[in-house]
């Protein structure tokens, strides 16, 4: 085993996540070279010094801050429906239902239109139109 | 329809029932369905955390508090996106790891915010009863001399105790990128530490 491959195996020694048959390479590494020993004594100082670094304080006011800015923010967005029934989802229902009605007493008495296309036309419409709601309404909840 | 179904999906996920934080996944389906107490106790277990990991990034208290606070809220705002609801407080973590790099990497930052030069950096008063040796403060010190995506990768790391596959997904990185990070942030701090030895004239 070379130097290179050895001190990038040091890292997963340190962290215990090296293979057990990396780990005997690396230790027979490691007792014929003075400088990769040195180098995983540094790892272990490294390793010691910032896992024993105790959890930073912040000021007690902080968390109460936070959730009385949730509350304001949430108080700004109530939804109008039950919850189970976001805004977009029954206005786009609303709206298509309207359409389809809007659509169907247009063009399914056009007399110049083969009745064919008069359905795909008044299918297609209110479909259209709640794709683009709803589209809109993802658009505003996740903004 | 798409947060209805993400909706449906976690009532199943809750019904399975994970095992070790099912109580944060309560929270988030209470939060969701507007009770704010939900929220308010995913806040108490979490800042601290959230905290320490903006303090250890910018190293500047106020900063720190910002970015939490901005972190939350806006988890909060997208509480109906999160997928694991079990690991709403690494979801955070992310949201407040994206911020922290994007202060850093602000043009106006270095004018602003001064990092603190190892030496000089004060040290944690908790320390002192534990007698910490002034290696030890050097080491701490240097981890604000690390470029961020580098320092980022040492702090999540020793956040608490994490995997390589748990800190990973604290930053948002792969996990072969996550150890490529902490390699090089290790290798570097160890430079740093050489060298700070050395200028003071003490034996390696
Ligand atoms: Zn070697």
């Amino acid at each position: 085993m070379r130097c290179r491959k050895a001190r990038a195996n040091l890292q997963a020694l340190l962290d215990g996540a090296l293979p057990a048959s990396d780990e005997a390479r690396l230790r027979d590494h490691l007792a014929a070279c003075e400088p990769c020993r040195g180098h995983l004594n540094s790892l272990r100082l490294v390793d010691e010094a910032l896992s024993t670094q105790p959890e930073a304080e912040p000021r007690p006011e902080l968390a109460p801050a936070i959730m009385a800015h949730a509350r304001a923010q949430r108080g700004r967005r109530r939804p109008l429906v039950p919850i189970w029934l976001e805004g977009w989802t029954l206005a786009s229902a609303a709206l298509g239902l309207a359409a389809c009605g809007l659509a169907a007493s247009r063009f399914l008495p056009a007399a110049g239109l083969p009745d064919e296309l008069a359905v795909q036309a008044s299918g297609l419409l209110p479909v259209a139109l709640v794709a683009a709601f709803g589209l809109f309404g993802v658009w505003y909840y996740r903004a | 329809m798409i947060a209805a179904l993400a909706r449906s999906a976690n009532l199943a996920l809750l019904a399975l029932g994970g095992r070790t934080s099912d109580d944060d996944t309560a929270l988030v389906a209470r939060a969701r369905e507007g009770d704010p107490s939900g929220f308010d106790e995913i806040v108490r277990r979490h800042h601290k955390r959230v905290y320490t990991l903006a303090y250890r990034m910018l190293h500047h208290p106020e900063e720190a508090e910002d970015v939490t606070q901005e972190a939350f809220l806006n988890a909060y705002q997208r509480l109906s996106q999160l997928r694991e609801a079990e690991s709403v407080g690494a979801w955070v973590c992310r949201i407040a790891s994206n911020l922290c790099l994007d202060r850093l990497r602000s043009p106006r930052r270095d004018t602003e915010v001064p990092m603190p030069s190892p030496d000089l950096a004060p040290a944690d008063p908790a320390d002192d009863d534990e007698g910490t040796s002034e290696t030890v403060e050097r080491i701490r010190a240097a981890v604000a001399e690390l470029p961020p995506k580098y320092r980022l990768a040492v702090v999540a790391y020793y956040l608490r105790g994490h995997t390589y596959e748990e800190a990973a997904r604290l930053i948002g990185v792969n996990v072969r990128t996550f150890k490529t990070h902490l390699y090089r942030a290790r290798q570097r701090l160890i430079a740093m530490l050489k060298d700070s030895t050395q200028a003071r004239g003490e034996p390696p």
